[in-house]
């Protein structure tokens, strides 16, 4: 055991550095009933609004919304704008989630310095841009979605873009196939803080800790009708065995600014109508 | 639901340096360590009726925190950019002595020769108990601890002569 002794001696002084845990077993202990409650309560405000989730083969990744829905654990919902409810749904089509994607692509909105992992089901495909519109539900109740992993040095956030028909909540169910994406807040935000930025709704939570913002989301209001809204959290969320799973946040702020987010969703080309 | 908070409080008072430590030498950088660490407890506070029952509790912590290494690398595998080294570093090297340079030897280790190494000489574990963690066969990992091993020495030769830190 020559090397292993050689290894250790070898190894050793790069632990100098080390000035111990940074939290106590009882903080510990504090964050794995936190952590429980939260994916208790994931599951929970999944089943309340009949979330139908893609499962396929690949990892998926919930879509933080401003707070319509709320989880368990946090339930402290932020004032949001009611869209127009006399615009008619039309079908969703693959084609239209290509001509959104190609907008997106044309917006050039990802900053530089930002890799994209794609996270919706066939977004592996070489062909597939890691950011993509694809459809969900029948119609545009439905909408498009758009979801890819954002990272960089300082770790990972998930953005989403959403394109649908100003429409009720409500008329979106899980008995019309019509899927919402509605990850409860993670457990370190705080409420949200809404207000309007060049008529465009910005809702920003920022980390108990830090005060720096976790997530931010704005969404604009157009007016054929379209909702535009695109959300930056520094949470990924992951389907593990059926469950969506909240990942510890690797990063303290989200890596996209308000400006960021408002400038891409007044981006021309993002219409709910094919 | 009591004790399993004593007990989890427990192992997390004895362990938690150790977890910390070894995910500090499989990732070579102290704040993700941090993080793969606490990961690794929340993962085994979910699953504490399991760990109850393994054989051996110091097996199971290695395993789940391996996997949480493995986890966390591979959806950013093929998206990481190579990060410049900031221009002040000689100046951290002095503050911090030897322990910069072996930080930074492991850190060009490819990932699986690191995790060998780290398993096989750190964790003193056998080549079949590493191979089992690694989910590979017992060859690799004895020609990944070989390479791994030959690349921290002669990473490491010149510091070692000088400063007389290894044995």
């Amino acid at each position: 055991m020559n090397d292993v002794n050689e290894v250790r001696g070898m190894l050793a002084p790069a632990l100098e550095g080390d000035t111990g845990p940074r939290h106590s077993p009882e903080e510990v202990l504090r964050s794995a009933h936190r952590a429980t409650a939260r994916r208790r309560a994931v599951v929970v405000a999944a089943l309340s609004v009949g979330v139908v989730l893609a499962t396929g083969t690949s990892v998926l990744v919930g879509v933080t919304t401003s707070s319509t829905v709320a989880s368990a654990s946090s339930a402290a919902p932020t004032t949001a704008v009611q869209p127009p409810t006399d615009v008619r749904p039309v079908r969703t089509t693959l084609g239209h989630a290509d001509e959104l994607t190609a907008a997106l692509a044309a917006a050039d909105v990802i900053p530089d310095g930002l890799d994209l992992v794609a996270t919706l089901p066939d977004g592996t495909a070489p062909e597939v841009p890691p950011l993509h519109f694809r459809p969900f539900g029948e119609d545009t109740s439905g909408g498009y979605l758009a979801s890819a992993v954002v990272v960089d040095a300082k770790g990972r956030a998930t953005l989403t873009v959403y394109v649908r028909s100003a429409t009720a909540p409500d008329k979106c169910t899980a008995e019309s196939r019509c899927p919402i994406f509605a990850a409860a807040r993670a457990a370190n935000l705080g409420q949200s803080t809404v207000t309007s930025v060049d008529g465009v709704e910005v809702a920003v939570a920022r980390d108990h800790g830090t005060g720096l913002p976790g997530m931010v989301s704005v969404t604009a209001h157009l007016p054929d009708g379209t909702v535009v809204k695109a959300t930056v959290v520094t949470e990924v969320t992951v389907l593990s065995q059926g469950v969506p799973y909240p990942e510890p946040a690797t990063r303290d702020s989200v890596p996209l600014t308000e400006r960021q987010l408002i400038d891409l969703v007044k981006k021309p080309g993002f219409r709910y109508r094919p | 639901m009591k004790d399993k908070d004593a007990e989890f409080v427990e192992f997390v008072r004895a362990k938690h340096g150790h977890v910390r430590r070894t995910a500090f030498l499989l990732c070579a950088d102290w704040h993700l360590a941090e993080d793969l660490a606490q990961a690794t407890l929340l993962k085994l506070y979910r699953s504490w009726s399991r760990v109850r029952r393994a054989d051996s509790v110091d097996a199971y912590w290695r395993t789940v925190l391996v996997r949480t290494v493995i986890d966390h690398r591979r959806p950013l595998k093929s998206s990481e950019r190579p990060v410049a080294e900031p221009p002040d570093l000689p100046a951290v090297e002095v503050e911090h002595g030897h322990g910069v340079d072996v930080q930074r030897a492991l850190a060009t280790l490819p990932p699986g020769q690191r995790a060998a190494v780290v398993l096989r000489y750190w964790e003193d574990l056998s080549v079949t108990q590493v191979a089992t963690l690694l989910k590979c066969s017992e060859g690799t990992v004895k020609s990944q601890c070989a390479k791994g091993l030959a690349a921290l020495r002669r990473a490491l030769n010149g510091n070692l002569d000088k400063g007389g830190v290894a044995t």
